[in-house]
Parts: C-alpha cells; sequence; structure tokens
C-alpha cells in the first residue's frame, strides 16, 4: 500500500475515533486571558481522596440499579484495593499471590489485609489497610522498614520483585513458573527463621471454612434463594465490583456443581460461588481470571468477592 | 511570524493561528495516545497553555509545527506518568468504539479497526506514525518533534506499518 493511502486511512480512523470531541473556539482567548490573570484554564483532575469517594459512591449507585446489596467490606476492599495499588504500586494482577481477609475493627473501621500465599508469606509479607468510611485511615506494609533493593536477593519483595516474578516473556508470551522462584523463597526463609509448615499449623482458623456433611444439610435448610438465582447475583456482582464490560459479563462461565460450596466466611454463612472470566473470549484482558464470591446463604448479599487473576499466582 | 520578544499582539496573533490551526488534529492525536477523553482534552488545553508560554523563548530551531507536537507529545508522556492515569482503566472496548449507520458499516468498521490497532502500537511507534501520518510532517519534522535523527524515524514508521498489518491481520484471523 502507497503511503498516501495509508495517510487517508489513518486520518479517517482517527478522526473518527475521536470526532464526538469538541474544540472551543474561545480556547486561545481564554488561555491568554486566564495566564495574564494567573488563573487555571486547564482542568485539574480529581484528588485521590476524592476519586475513593466517588468509586465507592458508584459502586454503591451501580449496585442498587442492580439491585444488589453489598455488605460494608466489599466497598471497603475496593478502597483498599486502589490505595495498595497507589502507595505500593500492587496491583490487582500481583494480589493473586496474597491471601486477602477483612476484619470490623473496634472503632467501626473496616482492616483489610493482604498477606503473602503460603510459602510467600514471609517474603511478600503482610499489607494492612484500614478503611474507615469512604477514606484509608492508615496503610502499611509489615517490611516498611526493610530494604528491598537488590532484586530476588533481597530479603523482602516488593513491587519490583512481584514485577519480576510476572513479567511476561515477550517471545513466548508467559511468565515464569512460580517454582522457579523457590530457591530464592527457601534461603529467605531459612535466613529469616520463618517456617511454613509450623505457620499453616497457627492459620488453622481459616477466614473460610468450607461446611461439610451435615452442616451443609443445616444450611441447606436456611438458604433462602436457589443456585440459580445466587449464580445471577453473584455474576451482577463482580461485573459492577470489577468494572467488567456487558460483553465480558455475557462470556461469564460457571461450573455450579463443580465450585459452589457452603461456608462460613469469617462466622456469616455463606453460598461460594467461583466465577471465570476471560475463558470465552478471544482477547486477554487484566480481569481475566477466577472470581470467588461468597453471598450470604439467607439474604443474597454479596458478603465478599475475591478475584485470582489468570496472568497473576495461578501459575503454579 | 512568532515573536520574539514576550507575549506580545504579534504573539497574541501567532498563538490564536496555532491553536485555530492545530487544535482538532491535536485533540485526536491525544485522544489516540491517551485512550480517555478528559485526558485528551486536558492535555490538548495544557499543550496550548505550555506554547503560550514559551512562545518568547521560541526560536524557529525548527518548525512550528514540530515545536508544538514536542510540547504535545511531552505533556501527553508526562501525563501518562501520573498515579492517577496509571490506575485509571483505559483499555479500549469494541463497545467504546461505536459502529454507527448500517450502510456505512463495513467501512467504518475497518476504521474502528484500524484506530484500535494504533491505538495498542507500542508508543515510539505510534508516535512516530500518528505525526507522520496523521499530522502530515516529514520525517525530518517528525525526528525534530520526536528529538530523535531522521533515520530512527524512517525505521519506526516501517515497524510502525508491520505491527499495523499483523494487529489488522490478526483481528481478521478472529
Amino acid at each position: 500500500m502507497k503511503d498516501e493511502q495509508i495517510r487517508t486511512q489513518i486520518h479517517q480512523a482517527v478522526d473518527a475515533h475521536a470526532e464526538h470531541l469538541r474544540t472551543d473556539p474561545f480556547l486561545a482567548q481564554r488561555i491568554m486571558n486566564q495566564e495574564r490573570t494567573g488563573e487555571t484554564v486547564v482542568k485539574k483532575r480529581l484528588s485521590v481522596g476524592l476519586v475513593l469517594a466517588i468509586v465507592l459512591m458508584l459502586l454503591m449507585a451501580t449496585a442498587l440499579a442492580a439491585g444488589i446489596i453489598f455488605a460494608k467490606r466489599v466497598p471497603a476492599t475496593e478502597i483498599a484495593d486502589q490505595a495498595l495499588l497507589q502507595t505500593y504500586g500492587i496491583t490487582a494482577r500481583m494480589q493473586s499471590l496474597f491471601i486477602r481477609t477483612t476484619a470490623e475493627g473496634e472503632d467501626g473501621t473496616t482492616i483489610v489485609t493482604y498477606e503473602g500465599r503460603e510459602h510467600l508469606a514471609y517474603v511478600l509479607g503482610k499489607y494492612t489497610v484500614i478503611v474507615d468510611g469512604q477514606t484509608v485511615k492508615n496503610i502499611s506494609w509489615s517490611h516498611d522498614r526493610e530494604d528491598t533493593s537488590g532484586g530476588l536477593e533481597a530479603s523482602a519483595w516488593g513491587k519490583d520483585q512481584l514485577d519480576e516474578i510476572l513479567r511476561i516473556d515477550p517471545e513466548t508470551g508467559k511468565q515464569a513458573q512460580l517454582y522457579t522462584f523457590n530457591p530464592y523463597i527457601e534461603r529467605i526463609n531459612r535466613e529469616h527463621g520463618f517456617d511454613y509448615e509450623a505457620y499453616l499449623e497457627e492459620d488453622e482458623d481459616g477466614y473460610v471454612v468450607v461446611l461439610e456433611g451435615e452442616d451443609v444439610q443445616k444450611a441447606k435448610e436456611r438458604q433462602a434463594f436457589s443456585a440459580h438465582e445466587f449464580v445471577q447475583i453473584a455474576k451482577e456482582a463482580v461485573g459492577v465490583r470489577y468494572h467488567l464490560t456487558s460483553q465480558q459479563i455475557s462470556l461469564m462461565s460457571i461450573d455450579v456443581d463443580e465450585n459452589s460450596a457452603y461456608v462460613l466466611l469469617d462466622g456469616t454463612l455463606c453460598y461460594r460461588c467461583w466465577i471465570i472470566v476471560g475463558e470465552l473470549s478471544t482477547e486477554e484482558t487484566e480481569q481475566d481470571g477466577a472470581y470467588t464470591v461468597y453471598l450470604n446463604l439467607e439474604t443474597g448479599a454479596v458478603e465478599d468477592i475475591q478475584f485470582l487473576s489468570e496472568r497473576g499466582g495461578g501459575n503454579g | 511570524m512568532i515573536a520574539e520578544q514576550g507575549p506580545s499582539c504579534n504573539a497574541e496573533e501567532t498563538f490564536s493561528r496555532l491553536v485555530a490551526e492545530y487544535q482538532k488534529s491535536l485533540l485526536h492525536m491525544c485522544a489516540m495516545m491517551l485512550r480517555d477523553d478528559a485526558a485528551a482534552e486536558d492535555a490538548m488545553q495544557e499543550t496550548f497553555v505550555k506554547a503560550w508560554r514559551a512562545l518568547p523563548q521560541f526560536r524557529r530551531e525548527c518548525s512550528e509545527k514540530s515545536w508544538l507536537m514536542r510540547i504535545a507529545m511531552n505533556t501527553c508522556r508526562d501525563m501518562t506518568r501520573t498515579a492517577w492515569f496509571r490506575h485509571t482503566d483505559r483499555r479500549v472496548t469494541p463497545e467504546e468504539l461505536q459502529l454507527p449507520a448500517q450502510e456505512e458499516a463495513s467501512r467504518e468498521e475497518d476504521r474502528v479497526e484500524l484506530a484500535q490497532a494504533i491505538m495498542k502500537l507500542p508508543r515510539k511507534y505510534r508516535d512516530a506514525l500518528l505525526l507522520y501520518y496523521y499530522q502530515d510532517m516529514n520525517q525530518e519534522e517528525v525526528a525534530q518533534a520526536l528529538n530523535i535523527s531522521p533515520s530512527t524515524v524512517s525505521k519506526r514508521l516501517k515497524h510502525a506499518r508491520d505491527k499495523l498489518r499483523t494487529l489488522l491481520e490478526r483481528r481478521r484471523e478472529i
């Protein structure tokens, strides 16, 4: 194709893409006037605090429109996720290497913690975000005072090391298997006296307890919605909380029998289902992965949603 | 003519002409670079504010257009580095690139595909491609705007065309 043909096509494509944008016939005059008077002409971006408040309001407004009830911890985790990204650079994809839990603080705050998964518990440490209403009251990392320089040799791994672990090889389009980093992790655990087996035993009282046998029968007696209804609520809730497109929502997949369970989530009786995003899509997105949705068995309220990125920690 | 002493009547005329001449194409180009309408409007305005402030220092060492485009490129680049920009989701979905009018649908679909492919190009290729093909600048001017050599511009344009072709072919296969 000749240069002129390419030029014409690119002009048409760019102009068509942006044709809805309006120019300002008085822009030059406004700039000159306002520069003389010292006023600001360029719209300023919203502050992060305001953005977080808007995120919360949008979530609640959309949820109301969809008829979904979110427990307090759901918007709190969205605010905490944003704060974690802004303060420490931890993305949703990186979060797949952490276990996120929430707890209610004595002063009515929501305490959201992200702790390194399994044998990564020490090296990744624990992030704690305290959310008070629509604002972040405090955010900290258990390794805040540690030196994270030195790549994978550092004794605490932050954003840089997570970037390295999750890096996609441009040639293969894949990321390295997590176990290939085990020699580093084991050495760090050893040097800091972190015993994974002992840690597992300490962690017995889990945030999520899967019910079995008679407990399941008892739970079913209190179930106010059918499995199908729970799945529908879960799909809508994931769409609202993670801002998915209508196409992504329409392509969600789920296997009710395989993946559903009756659980206690931090003491609340819930129906758990897994929603898969991206499996049926032709294009990969950052939102592809498994969403675990916990629905209050008696009220149908969304108690929590956890996201495991397909391109995150699910690589063995 | 560009004013050489602080903003003056002459500078006002020059500036008004620059805004009138380049506002639309700058806005469209920023939209392609930032994939966000509000950010594109901000970047376009910010570019002109910077241009107005820098006008007295402009010495015509490069063309007026190269000078303005360099400011725009730097402005867009700075915006993409802000925390706000980094954690706003601006992936482009087919829904956002609406397909209008049925009779035009096929041609329009091609334009949408091409716009999407351009936005997916790595930044260095996209910058060169937009300046050369969309802003109708020659390779020398593009080189001045991007502060690189003309031979690098030539290489980047070739890569950009190759990558565009690959992206479009892949989409069609799907």
